[in-house]
């Protein structure tokens, strides 16, 4: 009885197709898995930015009561605790930004509002209630502004 | 070089700006933990990490305080004080009154 033989054409050609599909597919795979990271990534950059956004709203609304009532000192403990809580978010987002030149300009907003709410009429320095237009009152309001865009351009850098 | 926790070596309620208004104010931390070593030409280390937080009155009065007590150059203030924290806009805002104390002294 003969052995049947083999058609070693044929095998060549199934075990390059089988290859190219095999490896497609790895390819397919890891983009896919990269598409899904970015789409988290951005959703986790968002939701923070947005939570931060929240925080210097109540901010600004927390440190306007402070200055324009007599001195509370569970409020000035709050206010620095809310101030904190900030600034660590934005040092956070710098593992999962973009642009690092963004997280460094969200920072040094923070920076301005805590300066502009606590380095003046804070603490032992608080006299006594300020007019509603005194400076302080408007050198919060644009610091808070400012970081709220920072943040925003920060969000919407993501999808430059 | 020595190093100092304000919330294990002082407090971790920082608050205020003048000592006669509490022992926990920037100028009570400058005066017992920051002004001998650096008289003396000390490296000190400040680490931040550990508080509730900070008013810029208290790192005004602690930090850009020193070069008026002092009456020294605030390079020679910035050589001699090592800063520590997480949050980086702690560190450049104390450098900015470190700066800014001596372009007014």
């Amino acid at each position: 009885m003969q052995a049947p033989q083999v058609d070693y054409a044929a095998l060549v050609v199934f075990a390059t197709n089988t290859l190219v599909i095999v490896l497609g597919w790895i390819v397919v795979h890891l983009l896919s898995a990269r598409r899904d990271r970015e789409k988290v990534r951005g959703e986790m950059l968002v939701k923070s930015a947005d939570n931060i956004c929240l925080q210097m709203s109540e901010l600004l609304l927390l440190a306007r009561s402070y200055h324009t009532t007599d001195r509370s000192v569970e409020a000035e403990q709050r206010i620095k605790m809310t101030i904190q809580d900030a600034a660590q978010s934005v040092v956070g987002l710098r593992a999962i930004a973009k642009s690092q030149e963004n997280v460094k300009k969200c920072l040094k907003a923070v920076r301005e509002v805590r300066e502009s709410i606590t380095g003046m009429h804070f603490e032992d320095e608080h006299v006594g209630p300020v007019a509603d237009n005194d400076q302080v009152l408007e050198r919060m309001a644009s610091a808070v502004m400012r970081a709220k865009l920072c943040l925003t351009n920060l969000k919407h850098g993501q999808f430059a | 070089m020595r190093a100092i926790n304000v919330a294990r070596d002082f407090t971790r309620f920082p608050a205020g700006r003048y000592a006669r208004n509490g022992d926990t104010s920037g100028e009570a931390f400058r005066s017992r933990f920051l002004e001998e070593p650096l008289r003396h030409g000390e490296a000190i280390t400040v680490e931040l990490d550990g508080t509730i937080g900070y008013g810029s009155s208290f790192l005004e009065e602690a930090f850009g305080g020193l070069v008026r007590s002092l009456n020294s150059q605030p390079d020679d203030v910035l050589k001699l004080l090592h800063i520590e924290s997480s949050d980086q806009s702690l560190v450049d805002e104390i450098t900015q009154y470190i700066k800014d104390a001596g372009a007014a002294s």
